[in-house]
């Protein structure tokens, strides 16, 4: 792997590069945020040019694209010449996964590491490293965006939601306040959207949210998990079931019992529920002076 | 980082932080080469909010710069490549030469470099007059995708709601909407809005405050904030709020950060709710992420880089810090900038059109 740090040797020294002239950067008389680049970063950018102004598809271009991206892992178009030069050359591309393996470790949250694997893995069309490869970065950090948007391209391009939703519970189980597995969770039951859930699925779930919200009252994830599922899927009889339920969890007796509540989150959803009912509501007794109390509670706490 | 939070609002120490980052950068920022123009964007739009524009930088400096960005523009002369037309991020990937087209295959321009290329000259005092108008227009039905969101520029395959944003702010600025499907742009923000209220930078993933001002924006450049079948207001509303602790943080339960205030902030603003934000406990949160240096970090205890800067200055302004411009929120120009910019445009219409 080429990783130049402690053993630089400049490419103009080496017999390889001696062919190429490298090309120097322009940057005219009033530079804007000029950089104070590293020598190698410099030299490396100088021979890059040279190679992608000729178009030049060969190994040690690869190579050289690659030392680019150590230094500079968001070069956009230094990532769309290695996938021009790897379809030209005809390589390992299982080789470049583990390339890409070793330089998620370090720079995970780099936008084109994700789309170039995502290119890489659809010209292997092979699937089959990828949970291994998310499931080791999601371990370090189980909250990284990226993995988690590249997750759901896996599963959907290839098909692969069994299993899913167990992974998505033990993440939660794991940690609770984890809103990138509880948005996993909905993606999953909905098949990104693509799908309604049954009545026996969203009780099921209602369940879940109300284990969860009893579990840590102040965390925002299964509160808003319960609303977009109500909100999408939910019947005048589910939105009375959370309406009790919520009373019950936070202590209250009605949305305007502020002093009561234990959970603004409780108080906020619960607060939806009257005015959801409130907008279903035809005839009932009281409704005026409902509509005011929660229209009060709203203004006076800017909810 | 240590030093001790104030009470103030350091303007004079901003100013020269941004003088600094403009002049130059340590090779930290290595790995931002790519999108000098977006830090240059920080440090004139900076310099413009703190009202010292015109005065730390002399005439010849601002032509200088404007000079500069211009050198970045990918012209029809340079590539026949679709979708390449409009501003390179720095001039990183060699000399523009007309000669052989051929030499030029990698020399593609990004919507966000040149929505930055865009905002920077209009607030250095340019009219755009010699911004390539048709071709960016013309790269920009390139690079909209079938589900309606747009790439980067055409070797991407990263679609999201960023580039929706900065195709909306450039067709504005340049007054031209033929490059865009507003129809389909409208229905991909619709998809992103995901089931918490909060917009994901695609479908299906996680609400992330980073696109809430780009989606509201998109929506108010192109008329149709007020659409009720575009987007759920309240429900985006009340996410943004839900994600102010001192500050504001970008996914829920993460930590606050100076740039969401901005993010956050800014989409708030766009969609008429700022008056609901706690401006006391934000405006704590951010006096402990200032620098004595100047400049603002992440967090309380990082060291200040421009973006954050930049969003913390804009923070500012929107909480309606005295000596500060105003911002509007949904271009992220001053106003006064902005006004300047049509009045020179109108201007220059009255001597080029007979009466
Ligand atoms: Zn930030």
């Amino acid at each position: 792997m080429v990783k130049l740090e402690d053993s630089y040797v400049p490419l103009s020294q080496l017999p390889e590069w001696s062919d190429v002239t490298p090309i120097p950067q322009d940057d005219g008389p009033h530079p804007v945020a000029p950089i104070a680049y590293t020598q190698e970063y410099a030299e490396a950018m100088d021979y890059l040019r040279a190679v992608m102004k000729a178009r030049e598809l060969s190994s040690r271009a690869l190579e050289l694209t690659e030392e680019i991206v150590w230094l500079n892992a968001g070069h956009y178009t230094a990532w769309a010449y290695r996938l021009d030069i790897l379809k030209h050359l005809n390589v390992d591309l299982y080789s470049e996964l583990d390339f890409l393996s070793e330089f998620a470790e370090v720079n995970p949250k780099t936008y084109q590491l994700w789309h170039h694997r995502q290119e890489i893995v659809k010209l292997l069309n092979d699937p089959s490293r990828e949970h291994d490869f998310i499931a080791k970065l999601l371990a370090t950090d189980s909250k990284n965006f990226h993995a988690w948007s590249y997750r759901q391209w896996v599963v959907t391009q290839f098909n692969q939601w069994d299993g899913e939703l167990p992974y998505v519970a033990q993440l939660i189980d794991e940690d609770v306040r984890n809103n990138s597995a509880w948005n996993q969770r909905y993606f999953v039951l909905t098949r990104g959207s693509t799908q309604d859930l049954d009545r026996d699925t969203l009780r099921r779930e209602i369940d879940y949210c109300l284990e969860k919200m009893a579990l840590a009252p102040n965390n925002e994830c299964p509160f808003a998990y319960c609303r977009g599922l109500l909100k999408k899927f939910g019947t005048h009889d589910d939105w009375l079931l959370i309406r009790a339920q919520l009373r019950a969890l936070g202590g209250v007796a009605n949305a305007g019992d502020v002093a009561a509540a234990r959970s603004q989150y409780a108080w906020g959803l619960l607060l939806d529920t009257e005015e959801h009912l409130i907008r279903e509501a035809t005839e009932e007794e009281g409704l005026t002076a409902r509509r005011a109390e929660v229209r009060r509670v709203r203004t006076n706490f800017r909810v | 980082m240590q030093s001790a939070p104030t009470n103030e609002f350091l303007t004079r120490k901003h100013v020269a932080y941004f003088q600094r980052c403009l002049s130059l950068l340590p090779h930290s920022y290595q790995c931002l080469d790519s999108t000098r123009l977006t830090l240059g964007m920080f440090c004139f739009s900076g310099l413009d909010l703190l009202g010292t524009l015109t005065t730390v930088l002399s005439q010849d400096e601002r032509r200088g710069y404007i000079d500069w960005i211009y050198a970045q523009q990918v012209t029809a002369a340079v590539t026949d490549v679709p979708g390449s037309h409009g501003f390179c991020g720095g001039p990183f990937s060699g000399p523009m030469t007309s000669e052989d087209k051929a030499r030029n295959h990698y020399t593609v321009a990004n919507l966000a470099a040149t929505y930055s290329a865009l905002v920077s000259l209009v607030v250095l005092g340019d009219d755009l007059a010699r911004v390539d108008r048709h071709e960016i227009v013309t790269s920009l039905r390139h690079l909209q995708q079938p589900n309606g969101g747009f790439t980067p520029h055409p070797y991407s395959i990263e679609c999201d709601l960023r580039f929706v944003y900065c195709a909306c702010a450039i067709c504005h600025l340049l007054d031209d909407w033929s490059g865009v499907d507003k129809a389909k742009a409208v229905g991909f923000i619709r998809a992103c809005q995901q089931y918490d209220g909060g917009f994901a930078t695609a479908p299906g993933n996680e609400s992330h405050g980073g696109v809430l001002v780009s989606a509201v924006a998109s929506l108010k450049l192109m008329g149709h904030l007020d659409d009720d079948t575009a987007f759920d207001r309240s429900a985006a509303v009340a996410w943004g709020l839900r994600q102010q602790d001192r500050g504001f943080h970008g996914r829920v339960n993460k930590e606050d950060d100076t740039c969401y205030s901005y993010w956050i902030g800014a989409g708030l603003k766009v969609m008429g709710a700022y008056d609901l934000v706690n401006l006391e406990r934000q405006r704590a949160f951010l006096l402990a992420t200032q620098r004595h240096i100047g400049g603002f970090g992440k967090a309380p205890s990082d060291y200040p880089d421009t973006l954050h800067s930049y969003m913390g200055l804009t923070a500012f302004s929107m909480m309606g810090e005295p000596g500060l411009k105003e911002l509007i929120p949904e271009l992220n120009i001053s106003m006064d900038a902005y006004q300047a910019f049509r009045a020179r445009q109108s201007s220059a219409l009255c001597r080029s059109s007979p009466i």
